[in-house]
């Protein structure tokens, strides 16, 4: 299913929504990675145990993926005009997409189950 | 895919060379996209010299010039020449405008004139402007409401009300906006592109027609209305100084305000 398929207002509406929940998710990103910087991997493995920073790192790995698949389907959507080849590759954009997100919660499982 | 370069049989070729006579003073080397549909060739530039002391100001009186004087096998549109029938709207100097009010003074170098983009050519200059106009009729530009005014009388509108209709109606549909913008260049089939959208917010902000539920559902659309991206070419290049990206702005801000309540 493309952003085409529905009223536009809904997909228009999230895109903006998560951009601006991306605004201090990013900025947390950011500060992690500062704060992460030269830290070896036990003390990255304790930063992420917390549940805070456990928390906003599924946050911001789930919001990313979800903007990210929204805007890619909509320039597939200007730029592929083959309908078939459109779908196939907005598809694979959301698969690849839930994969990075799945990946960062098991990560974070893992972490968690502290190994 | 997306197509990037013309296709083989649509890139220009260099045209003729029509020189100025040897008495000119102050040449201006025209630029022109030519193509006839009839001849079968690849559509070629033509290069016409104007002596400007001998010109009007305005690249439309060079054009007419040329049809007049020099070449009259050149087809392009004109009416009024004073920028309100939107008739000799074209690329010129890689921007679409209006030739009627566009100084050739404003041109550095030779002046370059094609169609408008991403338009079927009919001829020459002369863009196929029926898919636009269809989308145009598509949003109803017209009055409707079901309140008839009382015998004998207008509907009336405070003057705030009348004030929201500026920089609206004043759009004289030449299309500039619309070829200008590269969402309707790849998806001018389904995108209804900004200068239709701006007249549907034209009657969207008119107080007098209460058609404005039915006019939103018909907008509400991934393509029809969601596909301008706020590149703004529109409002860059209007001949009339309107800002057909804040009427799209407005219409979205419409939508989602009628959802919340």
């Amino acid at each position: 299913m493309s952003t085409a398929d529905h009223s536009g207002l809904g997909h228009w509406k999230s895109q903006r929504l998560s951009s601006l929940l991306l605004v201090p998710l990013t900025l947390w990103l950011l500060w992690a990675g500062v704060a992460l910087t030269g830290a070896d991997y036990d003390s990255a493995v304790a930063f992420f145990r917390q549940p805070f920073h456990a928390a906003m790192a599924l946050l911001t790995a789930g919001i990313m993926v979800y903007h990210a698949q929204g805007g890619i389907a909509v320039v597939c959507e200007d730029y592929v005009a083959h309908p078939g080849l459109q779908s196939a590759l907005i598809w694979l954009t959301r698969l690849g997409c839930l994969a990075g997100f799945l990946a960062t919660v098991y990560t974070i499982y893992v972490v968690w189950q502290g190994s | 895919m997306l197509q990037i370069r013309l296709p083989v049989n649509a890139r220009p070729t260099e045209g003729q060379l029509f020189a100025a006579p040897e008495s000119a003073e102050n040449v201006k080397r025209f630029r022109v996209y030519r193509w006839d549909p009839d001849g079968g060739a690849n559509p070629r530039i033509d290069t016409y010299e104007i002596d400007l002391n001998d010109c009007g100001p305005m690249v439309l009186d060079a054009v007419i010039k040329i049809k007049n004087e020099i070449d009259s096998t050149l087809t392009f549109r004109r009416s009024c020449r004073e920028g309100i029938c939107g008739s000799c709207a074209m690329n010129i100097d890689g921007t679409n405008t209006l030739a009627c009010t566009k100084p050739i003074s404003e041109v550095k170098g030779d002046v370059v004139i094609n169609p408008l983009p991403h338009l079927p050519v009919v001829k020459d200059l002369v863009p196929d402007l029926n898919h636009f106009y269809a989308q145009y009729a598509s949003v109803k530009p017209w009055l409707s409401s079901d309140e008839e005014p009382a015998a004998g009388r207008e509907r009336l509108q405070s003057p705030e009300e009348r004030e929201k209709l500026d920089g609206l109606y004043e759009c004289i549909l030449c299309a500039c906006c619309s070829t200008s913008c590269p969402s309707y260049w790849w998806n001018g089939d389904r995108y209804l592109g900004p200068a239709t959208l701006l007249q549907a917010y034209r009657w969207l902000a008119d107080s007098r027609d209460d058609r404005t539920d039915e006019r939103l559902d018909q907008l509400d659309d991934a393509f029809k209305l969601y596909r301008c991206h706020t590149i703004l070419n529109c409002t860059a290049t209007c001949p009339k100084g309107l800002n057909p990206g804040k009427a799209i702005a407005e219409t979205k801000k419409l939508l989602l305000s009628r959802k919340r309540s």
